[in-house]
């Protein structure tokens, strides 16, 4: 049944994708290093590396979004009024204040004024899980097909954000080459129960999907045997999450520098693949 | 003498710097309160105003940035009794954000409609459109709609296998959604139901997020690659107000569009839907669009 309609541009593009990865790889940057800290001071070490990356990325990532805009010099206007219906004037206003209390926070770390550090911590605690599970919820505020309609959108990005957190706070430890004591600078079962998570939701999304309408099915079909299948089977599933996992869970001894740094990136791919397949899968008209 | 002109570089560098970031802040603080774009007066694509009182809200901001400086005048007097620069510092602070605060929580837009006053919208009658495609002309032509993208147009289905065939027609347009996702969606305030309740896109608040275009369910919004802000079908208020009908029910051939406020029960709109079985596009999604197709194959 031949349909002729006019041709709809893709909405959101490749910036929006991009700054998921920063916003998640922020918050889960201020939890982690709250959690390294205070919680497990076995890992402090890695708090105060952690506790500098997420402004920073947290800056990357409003840059992304600020270029993203058809107006870039219009963007204060976003902060001239508060919507209460818009998740992202919600996102606008609570991740602005979750970036004046991470600048502060990691000024504090970086001056190694770390106790005075913990209640602004405390006070960061809910906006960093806001700011890394918000994004989630905007998309289900959009009509894309049944991907966006997931109540799991939000915890999937929020792990994915600790996950990168913590593959970073590997990443940077390794190239400036600290030397590990125990594998994976102590976060090898954090990791790995991390990964286990973030798979085990994103194997329940798909048998959500498998099990819903027909728009649903046609949306998993996508993902693992459409388009989308290299992609999502290779980079997300394959590369980006079950082979760190093999890595991480095998590493008897301390593995050397190299392999910190490999297991690092591969699960930084994976998560920013997971984004870009949900922000783009989730347009394809069905 | 080296280190003396190292010396002079360094300061006269620093200096420049300090300029420049003092004249970014200067200028960008004046664009906020004024509300002004020093970038869109440059290149002389002012935006278009609609059903705004700019010179009403300048105003308001200009007193509310005179006020906040006489308190700090009159603080500065109790300063030197007080002899406290940090109390005053943080005084002027929270009153600067205090006024930024409330006025963006004044620039709120209304998401709830009355009821009380018109409900735009149309009745499509699906046996009269022929497929000629006059409306979508029309619309391109009233608007200056650039090329690529469209705000109304007819979607063409073909069905069945020859010699059973047989060619359908859905002439579109912006639904007028009475629950709006694209109103609820906008985080500046751009997308809003006008004084006669029709979805419309304040062209100067608009920074092209696209947000709204990925939340319409109907497709019928876009990023016009002119203006590179959100677009899309204004109902033709412009035509409305002074007592004409839109652009493409004006030159529909087969009056298959028809326009009226569905809140008057004389309209012909409102005879139509009473008089007719109608469907409208997606209502399960809950937007309540206020575009009726009667005629159609309601079963399908």
């Amino acid at each position: 049944m031949p349909t002729y309609d006019i041709f709809h541009v893709k909405a959101l593009h490749w910036f929006i994708p991009l700054y998921f990865f920063f916003g998640g790889l922020a918050a889960g940057s201020f939890l982690f290093s709250f959690w390294a800290g205070y919680i497990n001071e076995k890992l402090k070490p890695l708090a105060k590396t952690a506790a500098i990356t997420a402004p920073i990325s947290l800056a990357i990532g409003l840059g992304f979004l600020v270029l993203d805009l058809g107006q870039p010099f219009r963007f204060w206007r976003i902060m001239m009024t508060f919507q209460v219906t818009s998740v992202a004037s919600w996102g606008t206003w609570i991740l602005n204040l979750f970036f004046a209390v991470s600048v502060l926070y990691a000024f504090l770390w970086f001056n190694d004024k770390s106790e005075n550090a913990k209640k602004l911590g405390y006070v960061g605690l809910p906006l960093a899980v806001f700011a890394g599970m918000y994004t989630g919820v905007l998309l289900t505020q959009l009509s894309g097909n049944a991907l966006w309609d997931s109540a799991l959108l939000p915890w999937i990005f929020l792990l994915g954000g600790l996950l990168s957190a913590m593959a970073v706070a590997v990443l940077i430890a390794a190239i400036t080459g600290r030397k590990a004591d125990v594998p994976f600078y102590g976060l090898k079962n954090a990791l790995c129960l991390l990964v286990v998570l973030e798979l085990l939701m994103v194997v329940t999304e798909l048998v959500v999907l498998y099990n819903g309408d027909a728009e649903a099915v046609s949306v998993a079909n996508l993902l693992l045997a459409g388009e989308f299948a290299g992609w999502f089977v290779g980079l997300q599933i394959v590369v980006g999450l079950t082979l760190p996992l093999i890595l991480i869970a095998s590493a008897k001894r301390t593995p050397p520098v190299g392999l910190h740094a490999a297991v690092s990136i591969l699960l930084l791919a994976g998560i920013l693949a997971v984004r870009f397949i949900v922000v783009m899968a989730g347009q394809v008209e069905l | 003498m080296l280190s003396g002109a190292a010396l002079i570089n360094k300061r006269f560098s620093r200096f420049l710097l300090d300029m420049a970031v003092f004249g970014t802040g200067t200028a960008f603080a004046v664009e906020v309160v004024f509300d002004i774009e020093f970038s869109q007066m440059a290149c002389g694509k002012y935006w278009v105003q609609e059903n705004e009182e700019p010179a009403l809200k300048s105003k308001i901001i200009c007193e509310r940035v005179a006020k906040v400086m006489v308190n700090s005048n009159e603080s500065k007097k109790r300063r030197k009794n007080l002899a406290s620069r940090r109390k005053f510092i943080a005084a002027t602070a929270l009153a600067g954000v205090g006024a930024h605060v409330t006025s963006a929580a004044k620039r709120v837009n209304a998401v709830t409609r009355t009821g009380q006053g018109k409900r735009y919208g149309m009745v499509i009658d699906l046996r009269r459109c022929v497929g000629c495609h006059a409306c979508t002309v029309a619309c391109k032509s009233e608007f200056n709609v650039p090329l690529g993208v469209w705000r109304a147009w007819v979607k063409v289905k073909e069905r069945g296998t020859y010699p059973e065939t047989e060619r359908s027609f859905l002439p579109k347009l912006c639904n007028n959604c009475r629950n709006a996702p694209c109103v609820k969606a906008c985080p500046t305030g751009a997308s809003h139901y006008d004084k006669d309740e029709v979805v419309q896109i304040n062209d100067k608040k608009c920074i092209g997020c696209k947000l709204c275009v990925a939340a319409c369910p109907y497709k019928q919004r876009f990023i016009n690659p002119d203006k590179n802000r959100a677009d899309k079908c204004s109902l033709c208020m412009h035509r409305v107000r002074k007592g004409l009908v839109p652009s493409c029910v004006n030159t529909c051939v087969g009056r298959a569009r028809i326009f009226g406020d569905f809140n008057d029960p004389d309209s012909e709109v409102s005879m139509l839907v009473k008089a007719n079985r109608f469907t409208v596009l997606k209502p399960e999604l809950g937007t309540r669009p206020q575009v009726y197709y009667i005629g159609g194959d309601v079963g399908e």
